[in-house]
């Protein structure tokens, strides 16, 4: 153990903390705005959690998302927001693949593109 | 109970969860799933769902934090995650092959085992021993600041670490479950990382898996959107709490922390594998 200054993380890595703590507020503001509207439009009335009943946004029916979004719906902008969400890990690596192209580092530029193909599939499946 | 008031309850669950999720490198979803099916009643399905969006909303809240301290460790990261990722293929491959109560019993001992071994490891002691050759050559060695020092660390047995990795993506492809808790262990236990830079550098990674296997809880329903909004915004709150807090706590506290959490998972797992056999 050494005393030296404070170890500097990085440019690449202070932008993923920037870019990770300014998406998780933005994206909270969203899932807030849609939870409140959520609320306000179920009136109070508990809703049954227990029995599943099938009825996802899912990734190929984005058209039907962005209509509920553009209408308002309480449940379409939580779940805008939720992919947001989802989106952030993949501009993580994206801004880690930066870093990596940067300094000429080939073989964890390799490595991120092969982690962001199989995140890029793993949401198209 | 009215949707505000259940509304009201998740947040609190969901804050703890994102606190504890943080703090051991877990993810959100060890407390968000027995939490929402055992205490609310929550389908499994609904709770697996909301569980994602824990992991991903704790990964998320405290990478912030924890970059900027320098926990992170980027090239471990990556690296590991590529083992990941090939386990999580072969789990899915294997899938129908493999006897899941067998695995989750299995599991179930090694974190009880874990536990305890991590337990008996006390603070942050230094590991004997050459760093490895491979992990010298790929740059993984770094420092960070802890009680005002700049400490300096290095990786051990890179080798056996991506094998647990490669078995960790394994089990998330086979039961969606328990890597954090292994990349944790591996870090921690093989690859001799200081305890806040496995925990740091695993709620990194947890994010990036979570959001492989996203898609699908979407695209199947799984993802509630009344159930996942409060899990989202309480886990968020509370991540970024627990990263303000491992900063600054010694590393005993959070090992501590870290084998209870592990320990409960465990019994958890060898419930469910008994209940599987019989």
């Amino acid at each position: 153990m050494s005393e030296e200054k404070k170890p500097d993380p990085g440019g690449s890595q202070r932008l993923i903390a920037r870019l990770s703590y300014f998406g998780v507020l933005a994206i909270a503001l969203v899932v807030a705005i849609g939870e409140a509207i959520n609320l306000a439009a179920s009136g109070g009335a508990p809703e049954d959690f227990a029995t599943f009943v099938p009825r996802g946004f899912g990734l190929t029916r984005l058209g039907s998302l962005f209509a509920g979004v553009r209408a308002l719906s309480g449940k379409a902008v939580i779940v805008f927001g939720l992919l947001l969400l989802v989106g952030l890990q993949i501009a993580k690596v994206g801004t880690s693949a930066r870093l990596f192209v940067r300094g000429k580092d080939r073989f964890y530029l390799v490595a991120s593109a092969v982690i962001l193909a199989g995140l890029i599939a793993g949401l198209a499946t | 109970m009215s949707l505000a008031w259940f509304t009201l309850v998740v947040l609190a669950v969901a804050f703890l969860a994102g606190l504890l999720g943080s703090l051991t490198g877990l993810g959100g979803g060890v407390v968000i799933t027995p939490a929402l099916v055992l205490l609310f009643g929550v389908n499994f399905r609904y709770a697996a769902g909301a569980s994602i969006i824990a992991v991903l909303a704790t990964s998320s809240a405290a990478a912030p934090r924890f970059m900027r301290e320098g926990l992170t460790n980027l090239r471990i990261a990556l690296f590991l995650e590529l083992g990941a990722v090939a386990g999580a293929i072969g789990g899915a491959i294997v899938a129908s092959l493999i006897p899941i109560a067998a695995i989750l019993g299995i599991f179930a001992i090694v974190l009880l085992y874990s536990a305890i071994d991590s337990l008996k490891a006390g603070g942050n002691a230094r590991p004997s021993g050459a760093p490895d050759p491979l992990a010298e050559r790929l740059g993984m060695a770094g420092s960070f600041e802890e009680n005002g020092a700049l400490r300096s660390y290095s990786v051990r047995r890179l080798g056996a670490g991506t094998g647990v990795l490669v078995v960790a993506g394994l089990l998330s492809g086979l039961l969606g479950i328990g890597s954090g808790a292994l990349k944790v262990l591996a870090m921690d236990r093989l690859m001799k990382l200081p305890y806040k830079i496995s925990t740091a550098t695993s709620n990194f990674m947890i994010g990036i898996t979570a959001a492989a296997g996203a898609g699908v809880y979407f695209d199947r329903g799984y993802v509630s959107a009344s159930l996942a909004a409060p899990v989202m915004i309480g886990s968020l709150a509370g991540a970024y709490v627990g990263a303000n807090v491992l900063v600054r706590a010694p590393s005993r506290s959070l090992r501590i922390v870290f084998a209870v959490v592990v320990a409960l998972l465990g019994c958890d797992m060898l419930y469910g594998a008994i209940r599987g056999i019989a």
